[in-house]
């Protein structure tokens, strides 16, 4: 039998190959399917594959981290960072940025400057990041706190809904806007850069960086609230900072990618459904697992219906909810459900 | 330098705006081990919380003649270890990875786990015939099994002051045994231990007893002294006899 030790490495170091497999294999799809062999100096591959490959790994590593600590901090294994308010709340940030016409409007012209198109992503991000981070602090005032979870979700659901009727509102003063933000609310890897890269990389670096040092407080409170605090963790402001990296990985992937359903909520639980262990351990693989998924499936969107292109947020949205149903169904939550 | 480790000095406290606690006065010498006792909703275990820091209290709580309040969080963990009632235990962590939580007092914020931490926890688990449970999760384990671990958790501090809230709810009775000397073992070695317990006859095994009613200490005496026999029988309503058996008293529904 695998000690915990050795089930944690063999599932990094399966998650590592099958995101090197993934990126070789995002290289070579294109709109007539598996080109062979590889043309590296071909600009599609270098300019478009490429960043757009990574940018989906990033992305998918960036929500399943956010679900992990979304998952952790409210002690619920439905809690993902859409569920919470945060992605409805990075919409309308990113929408009501777009509208605004700030940091040059939609788009930017090709022949910007270098400064200037960073500029624009981090304005975007940044709406995105207030966005998502007001979204759960209104989510928390509503809940009045995080102790009763299922008042904790209705909160997130009911300021899911609201902020999404902002946007829906947003768009139909503006509508000029319409074919940026639909993309962006099907969720789509087609646009994704270098400098979107760069960006996700960051983030995802800081993020983890905070969460892995600041992991304790979710194993202590896994024990109880008073436990933790009992142990000196000053639960109140590590919880408030845990809650901002949360906001920053979910607003990051989806001012770069948009709306995409489900990676945050079933990355953690695929992890968690092969190994148990502290939050620091298990917060990593889950980002590995949500890159891998989301890059597989930003493969397949591009595979299934070759050369017409899937939004890779509606297959994400029809894989996962298939799989939450089939977990639903599994003969141990059949057992859990009767017992 | 007062010769008490834990004092509480006209203690007053809430819960929800509802008064808990009243003009609480209580006083824990080191290397003893003080039972609190008394009827549902006496406020024990929200005294054990206040003791603990863990709760909002007017009044003062004394740790080493040095107010509670002002200590770091970090100081106040590792000089009082609290293990509460606990209904459920993670899923996600192994009994090796709970009991190292133990250790989070002592470590800072850059520097993890180290060797001594490890040794101590090994340590631990075998002392406490936990090595057989090392790699499985604390959720599947049953209450009782869960309870010993927990009270590895808490032992794992190392911290001078050990408050315990029900620790063997769901204990079997060789474990009882076993936990009764490994408290013995604890206070022969200088820790203080204040424990809340429901079992009057566990609780007639400690070096003092702390008498509660109604959010008040009626009393703090040894187990042998008339006067708590007397009180123990007024605030559990007259159907509690005491009687000597060997070297200890017990206590018997009448």
């Amino acid at each position: 039998m695998k000690t915990p030790a050795q089930q944690i490495s063999h599932m990094g170091l399966g998650m590592a190959l099958l995101t090197l497999l993934l990126l070789v294999l995002g290289l070579l799809a294109s709109s007539q399917g598996i080109e062979w062999p590889l043309q590296w100096h071909d600009r599609i591959v270098q300019d478009i594959r490429l960043p757009r490959t990574l940018g989906a790994w990033l992305a998918g590593a960036l929500l399943g981290l956010a679900g992990a600590l979304a998952q952790g901090l409210f002690r619920n294994p439905l809690a993902d960072p859409y569920l919470l308010g945060s992605a409805s709340g990075a919409t309308l940030g990113v929408t009501l940025a777009l509208m605004l016409g700030l940091w040059g409007g939609l788009q930017l012209p090709a022949e910007a400057s270098m400064a200037a198109q960073w500029a624009w992503r981090l304005g975007l991000t940044g709406c995105a990041f207030v966005g998502a981070w007001l979204a759960v602090l209104l989510t928390l005032l509503l809940a009045k706190g995080v102790q009763h979870t299922l008042r904790l979700l209705l909160a997130g659901v009911v300021v899911g809904v609201v902020l999404g009727a902002i946007t829906s509102l947003m768009l139909v003063l503006r509508p000029q806007i319409y074919p940026a933000m639909q993309s962006f609310t099907l969720g789509s890897t087609a646009m994704l850069s270098g400098d979107s890269c760069s960006l996700m990389a960051l983030s995802l670096l800081v993020c983890w960086l905070l969460a892995w040092r600041l992991s304790p407080l979710l194993d202590g409170l896994s024990l109880g609230e008073a436990t933790a605090q009992s142990l000196g963790l000053r639960v109140a402001p590590l919880r408030f900072i845990l809650l901002g990296v949360m906001a920053l990985a979910t607003a990051t992937a989806v001012a770069q990618t948009g709306l995409i359903a489900f990676v945050g909520l079933v990355a953690p639980h695929l992890v968690r459904a092969r190994v148990r262990t502290t939050f620091a351990r298990s917060s990593f693989l889950a980002a590995l697992m949500g890159g891998v998924l989301l890059c597989g499936a930003d493969i397949l969107a591009r595979l299934l219906m070759a050369p017409q292109e899937l939004p890779v947020g509606v297959l994400t949205g029809v894989l996962g909810g298939g799989y939450l149903l089939w977990r639903l169904q599994s003969p141990a939550k059949r057992a859990e459900d009767a017992a | 330098m007062s010769r008490f480790i834990l004092q509480a000095k006209g203690v007053h406290a809430a819960w929800d705006q509802t008064p808990v606690l009243f003009d609480v006065h209580a006083d824990f010498l080191q290397g003893q081990w003080t039972c609190i006792v008394g009827p549902n909703g006496a406020g024990k275990s929200s005294l054990l919380k206040v003791l603990a820091g863990l709760m909002p209290a007017q009044g003062e709580v004394l740790l080493h003649g040095q107010n509670l309040q002002t200590l770091s969080a970090k100081q106040r963990a590792a000089q009082l270890a609290w293990l509460g009632q606990q209904a459920s235990g993670s899923d996600d962590l192994s009994v090796f990875d709970v009991v190292m939580l133990g250790r989070l007092p002592h470590q800072t914020w850059w520097n993890g786990v180290t060797e001594e931490d490890r040794v101590i926890v090994d340590n631990l688990l075998e002392s406490m015939q936990l090595t057989a449970w090392r790699h499985r999760s604390l959720g599947t384990l049953s209450g009782g099994e869960r309870q010993r671990v927990l009270l590895a958790r808490a032992l794992a501090v190392g911290a001078p002051v050990l408050l315990m809230d029900e620790p063997i709810a769901n204990v079997d009775a060789p474990h009882q045994a076993a936990w009764l000397a490994t408290v013995k073992q604890r206070t022969q070695s200088g820790t203080t231990v204040v424990s809340v317990l429901h079992d009057l006859n566990l609780a007639l095994r400690a070096d003092q007893v702390l008498v509660m009613q109604a959010g008040r200490v009626m009393l703090q005496a040894a187990p042998s002294d008339p006067a708590l026999h007397a009180c123990l029988k007024a605030v559990f309503e007259h159907r509690l006899d005491f009687h000597q058996v060997q070297d200890h008293w017990v206590a018997l529904l009448v």
